[in-house]
């Protein structure tokens, strides 16, 4: 179970990130040079202490990372803020803080909680490399198909409200939201077939029949995210039908993971 | 005497369905101007027909016509409108106040975009079109010239036209937010005009891929993709041009839609669902509004991109005020002018009238005393004008005192010295009913 230190250090993460979220959001209406840099600070903050956190955990249980489900949730944050961080200073998009925050927080929050009350392990470290390869496939799917809802959830607000006469310069580009999806889903999309792949290799090594329900979820997110990638070959998916499939394809992969820490266990 | 009235509606009171219906390009003024003056053929006529208004000037002796009703009629007649759609658009207004008005317009603080200067242009062109048919007289012409001298005069000393927006970069602005990369785009003007000049001179600095032009008249589209380094393509292969572009400007002077949802909706699957963003400054429009339902085409008309450019006249309010100052002087420079060239004639006519009556009078008094001496008589004579002189001095020097200031109400005066002295020369068969419909607009 996380130390009562760590839950602080996590709600001091959290914190940062609903900071910069929130002055990321003002900017909306004023967007001043002082705005900009505390949320480049609070972002920093956020990403520093979150780091701080999981080598502190890992330092304290002895173990790799990703070997726990609070850890896990806290490094799928971790990559997320990470990445956020990354695209804000290669080519700012002010909207994209505004829709990965809440998901970082959601994450970080779900791992504080779900770390309190059962502290699931994934189960010993094993020398499985199936097991790590479904692992880092299905957390940088995650991560991946993470941005592809946020472009995706952009996107549909962007092109609303350009239909309406009021767009928002703070979403960037319909063109540059659609390619940031279908990249992002295409990334994710490979990345939770491999997922997939070895999720389902493992159930038939431990000599399960029945998939387990986040298998099936994440198998309905492969079809949607398929849908997504048909895109090119039938132009008729694309736009806002894209963006709209990129958001319920992660709101069923949110579904999958929040599954995962329900279940007794938390592994396959 | 002469009175100013002016019909008109513009962006405040009409939406672009009516203005569009009532606009008037090229040609189509002069005619306009013509069946004016063939209908009314004593009173002058200047017709502003812009994207935001369409206003008829008139100039009229006071008791003589078009009176304003007349004048909806025959605006709405143009085009085979019932007066009765037109009257909730239509604003009204006489003398000073359409003075006022029209400096207002040419100033461009009527405008829906503070500070443009197009308007002062469009101004220029309403009077050289009444000019070249022959409709502009005695009170348009010096109103027009004032006007225009007015416009130039806030353009100059304020900074009305300073820190604005553009409809071009407006439309450019939105264009970045539709595309990220223009280069592997096309842009497609449809028309050949000043607007899609301006347009174009924005769009080119996005360095598209390619840049067709399509125009009616292929000299023009000729002329104009050599000026931006285009390609001209002929009009009547528009769908074909629609199928390439990215961005469509279209500013043509048709009469009537030249993309229409029927014609647009077969092209998406050849342009593959591609996003389009199509600009209408067109007036009529272009582009039929529901082109702008279709998935992935994004539709911005003139009004559209007026607005966004007007959400930023607040910050000018200074200028605003300035400018605003520069025109009611310049209204009141004007109402004491034509004060002064409408009271000369009357007082003139007036001592004219009374010196005749005193003298027919004198002439009676004299046929009756037949021993006076041709010394008596010139005494009577000069006792009759002396008389006039004195009886006349006290009102006219009222008239002329109140005509001097730069506000006040001569013209009631004028109207009153007409009727109680009987100096108008026209007939008087429907005189104040007219008028007194016509002062309450």
């Amino acid at each position: 179970m996380p130390t009562p230190a760590q839950l602080i250090l996590l709600g001091v993460s959290v914190a940062f990130f609903a900071l910069g979220g929130l002055v990321s959001f003002a900017r909306l209406w004023h967007d001043r040079p002082a705005f900009r840099s505390m949320t480049q600070a609070c972002m920093l903050g956020g990403v520093a202490t979150t780091l701080g956190l999981i080598l502190w955990h890992t330092a304290l249980r002895r173990q790799c990372p990703l070997n726990d489900n609070f850890a896990a949730l806290v490094f799928l944050a971790l990559l997320l803020s990470t990445f956020v961080m990354y695209i804000q200073h290669v080519r700012p998009l002010v909207g994209l803080d505004w829709f990965v925050m809440p998901v970082v927080i959601l994450l970080l929050v779900v791992g504080g909680i779900f770390g309190r009350v059962e502290y699931h392990t994934y189960g010993p470290l094993v020398s499985d490399t199936w097991l790590w390869v479904h692992r880092v496939s299905t957390y940088g799917g995650a991560v991946a198909f993470a941005f592809a809802a946020a472009a995706g959830a952009m996107y549909i607000i962007a092109s609303r409200r350009l239909r309406r006469k009021t767009p928002l310069s703070a979403f960037g580009s319909l063109e540059r939201l659609e390619r940031m999806i279908v990249h992002s889903a295409t990334l994710g999309f490979a990345m939770l077939t491999i997922g997939l792949i070895t999720g389902f290799f493992r159930m038939f090594q431990r000599g399960q029949t029945l998939p387990p329900a986040k298998l099936l979820l994440g198998s309905l997110s492969w079809l949607i995210y398929a849908a997504v990638l048909h895109a090119p070959m039938n132009p008729r998916f694309r736009g806002r039908r894209v963006a709209i499939l990129s958001v319920l394809g992660f709101l069923l992969l949110i579904g999958a993971i929040i599954v995962v820490q329900l279940m007794p266990g938390g592994d396959l | 005497m002469h009175r100013l009235l002016l019909v008109g509606l513009n962006h405040k009171t009409a939406p672009l369905t009516v203005r569009e219906r009532l606009a008037f390009a090229g040609e189509q003024r002069r005619q306009v101007l013509d069946a004016f003056r063939q209908r009314f053929p004593d009173a002058e006529v200047v017709l502003l027909s812009t994207c935001n208004r369409v206003e008829l000037y008139t100039a009229r002796s006071t008791h003589g016509h078009p009176r304003v009703e007349e004048m909806i009629g025959f605006l709405a007649g143009l085009r085979a409108l019932a007066p009765e759609e037109l009257d909730p658009h239509i604003y009204r207004k006489i003398d000073r106040d359409a003075v006022s008005h029209l400096f207002s317009v040419a100033s461009s603080l009527d405008s829906m975009v503070l500070g443009e200067t197009q308007i002062l242009g469009q101004v220029r062109d309403a009077y050289d079109a009444a000019n070249a048919a022959a409709t502009a007289g005695a009170l348009l012409h010096p109103l027009f010239q004032r006007a225009i001298a007015v416009g130039k005069q806030v353009m100059t000393e304020t900074s009305l036209n300073e820190g604005r927006l553009s409809i071009a970069s407006v439309a450019v602005d939105y264009a970045r937010r539709i595309f990220d990369r223009f280069s592997d785009k096309t842009v497609l003007s449809i028309g050949a005009g000043k607007m899609a000049v301006l347009v174009l001179q924005s769009f080119q600095a996005l360095s598209p891929g390619r840049l067709l032009i399509s125009n009616r008249d292929p000299d023009k589209a000729a002329a104009l993709s050599q000026r931006f380094g285009g390609q001209a393509v002929p009009f009547d292969k528009l769908s074909d041009h629609l199928v390439a572009a990215d961005i469509v400007i279209s500013s043509t002077g048709a009469p009537h839609a030249i993309i229409t949802h029927a014609q647009f909706n077969p092209l998406l699957r050849q342009r593959r669902y591609r996003p389009i963003f199509l600009i209408d400054i067109a007036m009529p429009r272009d582009i039929e509004a529901e082109v702008g339902q279709i998935e992935n085409v994004y539709l911005y008309n003139i009004d559209d991109l007026q607005e966004v450019v007007a959400a930023t006249q607040s910050q000018r309010s200074g200028a605003v005020q300035a400018a605003a100052r520069i025109v009611e002087q310049q209204v009141n420079e004007f109402a004491v002018w034509h004060r002064t060239r409408e009271m000369g004639p009357l007082i003139d006519r007036l001592f004219q009238r009374s010196h005749h009556l005193a003298q027919a009078e004198i002439a009676r008094a004299i046929n009756k005393l037949p021993d006076l001496s041709p010394a008596e008589k010139e005494v009577l004579e000069n006792l009759g004008r002396r008389i006039v002189n004195k009886l006349l001095h006290d009102p006219v020097d009222v008239l002329r005192v109140s005509g001097g200031e730069s506000r006040g109400a001569p013209v009631p005066y004028l109207h009153a010295f007409e009727k109680l002295f009987k100096l108008n020369q026209r007939d008087e068969a429907q005189p104040e009913q007219d008028d007194a419909q016509d002062g309450n607009t």
